[in-house]
């Protein structure tokens, strides 16, 4: 398979990051994680990432009544359980309640491989930080539990947004071009502690995740 | 909650057009609930009688635009008076000029009754009453008391909602693709009436300021070319003189091209967005498309592979699906190719034994068909792809141009008042001119900066209060389905999809509050946006737009109800959907106290035979008909093929009854 540079460092950023989820999934006790809560980790790390200053990887997505689904995210999984990096079970597919099908598997990484590669990543400041950032998002989404993570989408500034319906796109673009409101929210968290009081970026993204488990458990 | 008019009564005397019968001159027609035909032929009347229903609603105003394709913005919703000769429409319809024809409309707007009478010469209200109480007959008074009972700020607004959702004309505009109207009829009907004048007020004050602020900066611009025009004459350094002549003619070609070019970045951004939906909408569908055939394939896999671990099934499936190996990233079409071989020949794929399935696998022909799906939304999704990433290399590129065109200009523009500033001091006049420039500049700053915190302010006011319409849109999606389903058989729904609009000629486009509609059809495989009417038939496009007012009426009128004026909805029914358009449109007539005022000619067609066998119409004399043939004035055809008409209309009523009794 040929592919250029740019492309392949792109493959790699996207492999990383759901190695780094399945790697924060399994320190929390969330292993293995299910097809479906991969791809709302997945979609969370993009929401989010402004706040790191980190690059969106899925800008665009539908907004699907099951949750965020990423194509790309399901073949890059594909790709790493196929290298033998992520261990795959409990295959099925299922029909969704947007009549697609779907891939319905549980991943786990496997930590032979996919350890040495993460400390490797490290070694490099910018992947470094990557693996941090989608660690802490990792985590803060656990704190809501199963049928919270479940939820969390229809609870988010951006993929819950009563203005976007199903079917329609959701833009995490932010600047000019467009307004990815999860990152505005946790931004924001920032105008509301006292003077003096300053926050980190991982504060943001905790309390944002806060913020969606309040809602959650308030709309229950 | 907005009032939409439930029609009682129409009265017409003296008017040469319906002359009526010995024993009952001219028109009186009760509006019982439910449906009311008006049954006719060419030239007897059809249409001007849809249009005095209409006329007596809303005497000689209208508002502009309504049918028109431009955008009906705030400023166009101001009711404005006909013009004389289009007042005197019923009059030259008649030998006599109507002088003593009068017509009189009874209906209810919520809890409050109309009667209004009109003087068909010049439609001038000649008497009006008020829940049976005589009130001024003045076109001020009426208007306030119609504005009050309907929810609506201005009267322009009542003329909105009865073109877009009471009367179904020729010339409407069909309001599911029409996103503009779509925005002010869903304000009207889903916002508080305060709410409701905040938006249209914000909207006229960003128009108005945006026009003030272009028309002072054409001032401005005129004056600087004066300016340059008088410096050059005074000064004596020819070079100096020579390129400020050239800047200043570059500046005036560049400075339209720039306008031009910002006008486009809107629109391209709209079909770019589009573009990128269908792409990623293709993108699901193929994915599941190949989802699926791998299911298949795991299956027949499994079938021949029984102990075979989750990852090896699963690393199979992917090499058979599109023959890439996952272990090492190679495409191997080869070894893909000899495996399908394994499977269809029932042999494991791993060994080539011969097996015996253990588990029934899925039949070859459901596997090719399958692949087939998998085919096309492939090359759908190609497709798709293909054209999102052509627009988005055409926005990257036209802003592109914008960003070096506005550079060249802002450096011509630093040039000139450099070069300005070295001619040699003039007169006393061009010292004017210079310093009244200089003002004006400032102007022209602070109003730009006004109107872009003034637009700011307009785009969250509308985020606001979209909210508010978007908790009404399951409740609007669900009656528009139960609507469209009875007149379709393609999978059909309204999808929420704000439509971003520029307010004024420039500046930020904002998101406003828009359904789109989803549906599918012979040449999709799935549903897809007709975001426009050419994207669909013409009779689908009829009866989607009614099911959309029907559930529009439903959702947002007092108790549901309201009436529906329609004029000759048969013409594009094949005979099979007769019956299912004419179920639908008893529905809508049966439900409270709707009123359906459908006209027909007498045609050979299903449709009025079915309605009127639904309604329980027998006969022409039953009260809930209007036979223009016996009230009307006759044309020549249906004086002297009177007997002809006499026995289509003959014929209709008796295969009404006809299908009564089976």
């Amino acid at each position: 398979m040929i592919v250029s540079d740019e492309e392949a460092a792109k493959i790699l950023r996207r492999q990383l990051r759901i190695m780094a989820i399945l790697a924060g999934a399994e320190s929390v006790g969330l292993s293995p994680v299910s097809s479906r809560q991969l791809h709302v980790f997945g979609y969370f790390t993009d929401a989010l990432a402004p706040v790191w200053g980190l690059r969106i990887l899925d800008v665009r997505l539908l907004k699907l009544q099951e949750g965020p689904t990423s194509s790309e995210l399901q073949h890059d999984v594909d790709r790493l359980v196929g290298r033998g990096v992520v261990a795959v079970s409990d295959v099925s597919h299922s029909v969704d309640s947007d009549g697609l099908w779907r891939l319905d598997a549980n991943y786990a990484l496997n930590s032979a491989f996919g350890a040495p590669i993460l400390d490797q990543a490290r070694l490099f400041n910018e992947f470094a930080d990557e693996i941090a950032y989608t660690r802490e998002v990792v985590y803060a989404l656990s704190g809501l539990g199963q049928a919270g993570l479940a939820h969390a989408p229809s609870f988010d500034a951006s993929y819950g947004d009563e203005l976007v319906d199903s079917g329609d796109m959701v833009n995490l673009e932010a600047g000019d071009r467009g307004d990815n409101l999860t990152a505005q929210v946790a931004d924001r968290f920032e105008e509301v502690v006292p003077p003096g009081i300053t926050i980190t970026d991982a504060e943001k993204v905790h309390l944002y995740i806060r913020e969606l488990y309040s809602r959650f458990h308030n709309d229950a | 909650m907005t009032s939409f008019p439930i029609f009682t009564r129409l009265q017409v005397d003296n008017y040469g057009l319906f002359p009526g019968t010995k024993r009952k001159p001219g028109i009186d027609i009760d509006l019982q609930s439910g449906l009311t035909l008006v049954l006719g032929a060419n030239g007897l009347g059809k249409t001007t009688l849809v249009s005095l229903i209409y006329r007596l609603c809303v005497g000689t105003y209208d508002i502009g635009a309504l049918t028109a394709s431009g955008e009906l913005g705030g400023k166009k919703i101001q009711a404005r008076k006909q013009p004389l000769s289009k007042r005197r429409w019923f009059a030259e319809r008649v030998n006599d000029g109507a002088v003593n024809a009068t017509a009189t409309l009874n209906f209810e707007l919520g809890s409050t009754s109309f009667s209004v009478t009109r003087a068909l010469d010049d439609l001038d209200l000649l008497e009006l009453r008020i829940d049976q109480e005589l009130a001024p007959a003045e076109e001020a008074q009426y208007q306030r008391i119609i504005e009050e009972s309907a929810g609506v700020n201005v009267f322009g607004e009542w003329i909105l909602l009865l073109r877009h959702l009471a009367f179904y004309f020729e010339d409407r505009r069909a309001l599911v693709w029409d996103p503009s109207a779509q925005r002010q009829l869903l304000r009207l009907l889903f916002l508080s009436p305060r709410a409701s004048k905040e938006w249209v007020e914000a909207e006229r004050d960003v128009l108005q300021r945006d026009s003030a602020a272009r028309n002072t900066q054409a001032v401005l611009s005129r004056l600087e070319q004066t300016l340059a025009a008088g410096e050059e004459a005074a000064s004596s350094d020819g070079e100096i003189r020579e390129e400020l002549a050239a800047l200043q003619e570059l500046q005036a070609v560049d400075q339209p091209k720039l306008d031009d070019l910002n006008g486009r970045v809107s629109e391209l951004d709209e079909r770019r967005n589009a573009a990128r939906l269908d792409a990623l909408t293709a993108e699901g569908r193929h994915e599941s498309a190949y989802r699926d055939l791998e299911r298949l394939q795991i299956q027949t896999i499994a079938a021949a592979f029984p102990t075979s671990g989750d990852t090896a099934r699963y690393l199979m499936a992917q090499l058979v699906s599109d023959g890439i190996c996952l272990a090492c990233g190679h495409r191997s079409p080869k070894t893909s190719a000899n495996l399908k071989k394994r499977l269809e020949d029932k042999r494991c794929v791993v060994c080539n034994s011969s097996l015996e399935p253990s588990a029934p696998a899925p039949s070859q022909r459901t596997i090719n068909k399958a692949q087939k799906t998998l085919d096309a939304a492939a090359e759908n999704f190609a497709a798709m792809k293909g054209s999102r990433d052509a627009l988005e290399a055409e926005f990257e590129e036209l802003v592109g141009q914008i960003q070096k065109l506005n550079r060249s200009v802002a450096e011509r523009s630093a040039r000139i008042d450099s070069l300005a500033k070295r001619l040699p001091p003039g007169d006393s006049e061009l010292h004017e001119q210079r310093s009244e420039i200089s003002v004006l500049r400032g102007r022209v700053e602070v109003m730009k900066a006004e109107l872009d915190d003034r637009r700011d302010a307009y785009s969250q006011l509308i985020k606001r209060t979209s909210r508010e319409i978007v908790s009404h849109k399951d409740h609007i999606q669900k009656n528009f389905l139960d609507f469209a389903e009875g007149f379709l058989l393609e999978k059909c729904e309204l999808k929420w999809a704000p439509h971003k609009d520029t307010i004024g000629e420039a500046g930020p486009a904002i998101q406003f509050p828009a359904f789109v509609l989803v549906m599918g059809g012979t040449d999709f495989s799935s549903p897809q946006r007709r975001r426009g009417p050419d994207q669909v038939s013409e009779s689908q496009r009829e009866f989607i737009d009614l099911a959309f007012r029907m559930a529009l009426i439903r959702v947002a009128g007092t108790g549901g109800s309201g009436s529906i004026v329609i004029d000759a909805p048969e013409s594009s029914l094949d005979a099979v959907f007769v019956s299912r358009a004419a179920e639908v449109l008893t529905r809508f007539a049966s439900e409270g106290e709707n009123r359906l005022v459908i006209t027909s000619n007498l045609v050979e067609g299903d449709l009025i035979p079915e309605l009127m066998r639904r309604a329980k119409i027998h006969t022409p004399s039953n009260d809930r008909v209007v036979d223009l043939l016996k009230i009307a004035e006759p044309t020549t055809a249906t004086r002297t093929l009177s007997r002809q008409y006499s026995e289509v209309r003959d014929r209709l009523f008796s295969k009404a009854r006809r299908g009564s009794k089976k």
